[in-house]
């Protein structure tokens, strides 16, 4: 548990990543555009799809592009943090970090989640603002938009350790590139970044569903075509779930990383 | 209770020794070249009493920075022990942390982006330093470190000299008992390093903080600290006052003669001059044939001395000439590699 001053040592990296994430006002900017161009491209698209063929009366245009504008405001609000980890073990910077009173990693969390602070409402308005313009539908009753939100904080949550634990991987491979390539197109294919994943051929689906990519997008997103109350707690139940056991190989992670830097030097 | 104790601390890196060729090889992937253990620092074992400014210097590759890595706990030994503040810095790193300031002159903990007030403020936060009290200290700093000028400015702005003393100031912003240093002045043009040395030392020597230095520069040694600290291979070769260094530990010291004879010469053992100008005779002692005070008495009764200075060398020729194994006292015991000072 963080002690008092722990607190304060966290709060002043969540402001860092705030004050960081401020700065990139253009790049947020230009990313929001390229959220609003993929809506407006997926929005067309699942116009010309003959949804009914598929004989689900959920998979509607305007559902599908909510569930977009869910799944793409998870990745657009998280960026790629990982290398942040991977330029400090790259560049001898992680002894700055080892050299302070709160450990590397609580210290990256709370930096990415200040950073998270600022980009998550900056992508809800121009990405649900998009996704309102084209579709004029809200998939949420008022009642299940703290729901969403808190799936969604989860998934942010899930997202990052995974981040927190390809970025440490540089302290034995140099370079994190690779697996954050790999698990990036697991995330998107096994996640359901574009197509929910109960539309996926059967092995493919429960693979999908039984990973933890799932967690991360498909089930705060899926919250746009099922928003009733037990779907919600089973998305929850789920992401908790995964919580526990990414937390706890993060924390492995971070205790084998660390024994490895102060083992072979910086 | 010492501020800094170290006990035959020892550090070896294990590293795979290359066998050459191609990277991607199958005789590589089949026979790995053998792993040898290289030593980096050797039952190194010294005592900082709090308080003390010690330079800590050696050739490249002779251990500081990896033994200054162990006393922070960002290198976990290979065998020996050390304290800090009464602390094991590899068991109790993030507890240390809060005792110490580190600062390497080729790094930053700064943040580049935001401005040296903005950085304080958050080092601060990290540190845990009561508002009243940060306000106080900063205020301290900015005086001492003349850093009034350019605390509004972004770190990526400030000159090299700029941010090496905010570097500094903010190490220094949770009042840490211990200064680690690595460096401190690297870079800097002759202004620059005289700028900080002074603040460093006002800083340092007001607050009666403990300072453990490395650098290639004598100046910043001569400036800062009283106690040398030379190590080499990573053992340590020589632990002594820096007077002391500069007193015994070369064989050449000058001495300068002003009389009222007009071409003044001089013949002893071990003596030679160096220049010979009207009333003038600057001589080369080699004060391992014949002391310092023979060639002074033999100077006053042979002259009419109207002016006398004995000199001694930069701080510079000695270190080349302890690197050298050129060591010239025999009689100090401190010459030893085993040798402590009392």
């Amino acid at each position: 548990m963080p002690s008092r001053s722990d607190w304060g040592a966290l709060r002043a990296f969540a402001i860092l990543g705030w004050r960081r994430a401020a700065a990139e006002g253009l790049a947020t900017l230009m990313r929001g555009g390229l959220n609003v161009l993929a809506l407006g491209i997926f929005w067309g698209f699942w116009q010309a799809t003959p949804l009914d063929e598929l004989g689900r009366r959920d998979l509607t245009p305007q559902r599908l592009i909510w569930y977009l504008a869910m799944t793409e405001w998870i990745v657009f609000t998280t960026g790629v943090p990982y290398r942040e980890i991977e330029e400090d073990v790259r560049s001898g910077a992680i002894a700055i970090g080892l050299s302070r009173p709160l450990g590397y990693a609580q210290a990256c969390l709370a930096r990415w989640g200040g950073g998270v602070a600022f980009r998550l409402p900056v992508f809800a308005v121009i990405g649900f603002g998009a996704a309102l313009a084209l579709s004029r539908t809200v998939p949420l009753a008022p009642t299940m938009l703290l729901t969403g939100l808190i799936s969604a904080l989860l998934a942010l949550t899930l997202v990052h350790l995974c981040h927190l634990m390809i970025g440490l991987g540089a302290t034995w491979t140099g370079s994190a590139t690779p697996v954050h390539w790999i698990w990036q197109k697991g995330l998107f294919v096994l996640g359901g970044l574009i197509i929910p994943l109960h539309l996926y051929p059967a092995p493919l689906r429960d693979i999908a569903e039984l990973s933890p990519f799932a967690a991360m997008l498909s089930a705060p997103a899926s919250l746009a075509l099922d928003p009733s109350p037990r779907h919600a707690a089973t998305v929850l139940t789920l992401q908790s779930v995964w919580l526990a056991v990414l937390a706890a190989c993060a924390w492995l992670m971070d205790r084998a990383a660390t024994s490895s830097l102060i083992e072979r030097g910086i | 209770m010492p501020a800094i104790y170290a006990d035959n601390l020892t550090k070896s890196f294990r590293v795979r020794r290359s066998a050459g060729g191609g990277g991607w090889r199958l005789s590589r992937w089949l026979r790995p070249s053998p792993v040898v253990e290289v030593p980096a620092v050797s039952n190194l074992s010294f005592s900082i009493e709090p308080g003390e400014r010690v330079a800590f210097i050696g050739p490249n590759g002779a251990g500081k920075s990896t033994s200054l890595k162990m006393l922070t706990g960002m290198l976990l030994p290979s065998a020996g022990h050390a304290e800090v503040a009464g602390l094991v810095p590899w068991q109790e790193r993030r507890k240390l942390a809060r005792h110490i300031g580190i600062v390497f002159g080729q790094r930053s903990q700064l943040w580049w982006q935001l401005p040296v007030r903005a950085s304080f403020d958050l080092l601060g936060q990290i540190y845990g330093v009561e508002r009243a009290v940060y306000r106080k200290r900063l205020a301290q700093l900015i005086d001492g470190f003349a850093i009034g000028g350019f605390i509004h400015q972004p770190v990526s702005q400030l000159s090299l000299g700029q941010r090496l003393r905010c570097e500094i100031a903010g190490a220094l912003l949770h009042a840490p008992s211990i200064l680690l240093l690595d460096e401190p002045t690297i870079g800097l043009d002759v202004t620059g390093k005289a700028l900080l040395r002074d603040h460093l030392d006002g800083m340092s020597r007001d607050a009666g903080t403990t300072v453990l230095l490395t650098s290639h520069d004598t100046g910043d040694i001569e400036r800062i600290c009283e106690r040398v600290i030379v190590i080499d291979h990573g053992s340590l070769l020589m632990d002594v006052p820096l007077a002391r260094l500069k007193r015994d530990f070369l064989r050449h010291r000058t001495v300068v003669l002003v009389t009222t004879e007009e071409a003044p010469t001089l013949t002893i053992d071990g003596v030679s001059a160096v220049a010979v100008e009207p009333y003038r005779l600057t001589l080369a002692v080699d004060t391992s044939v014949v002391p310092i005070d023979q060639v002074v008495t033999a100077a006053l009764q042979r002259f009419t001395v109207r002016d006398l200075s004995v000199e001694n060398p930069p701080l510079e020729d000695v270190i080349k000439a302890i690197y050298r194994g050129d060591i010239a006292d025999p009689r100090s015991a401190a010459s030893r590699p085993d040798a402590v000072p009392v």
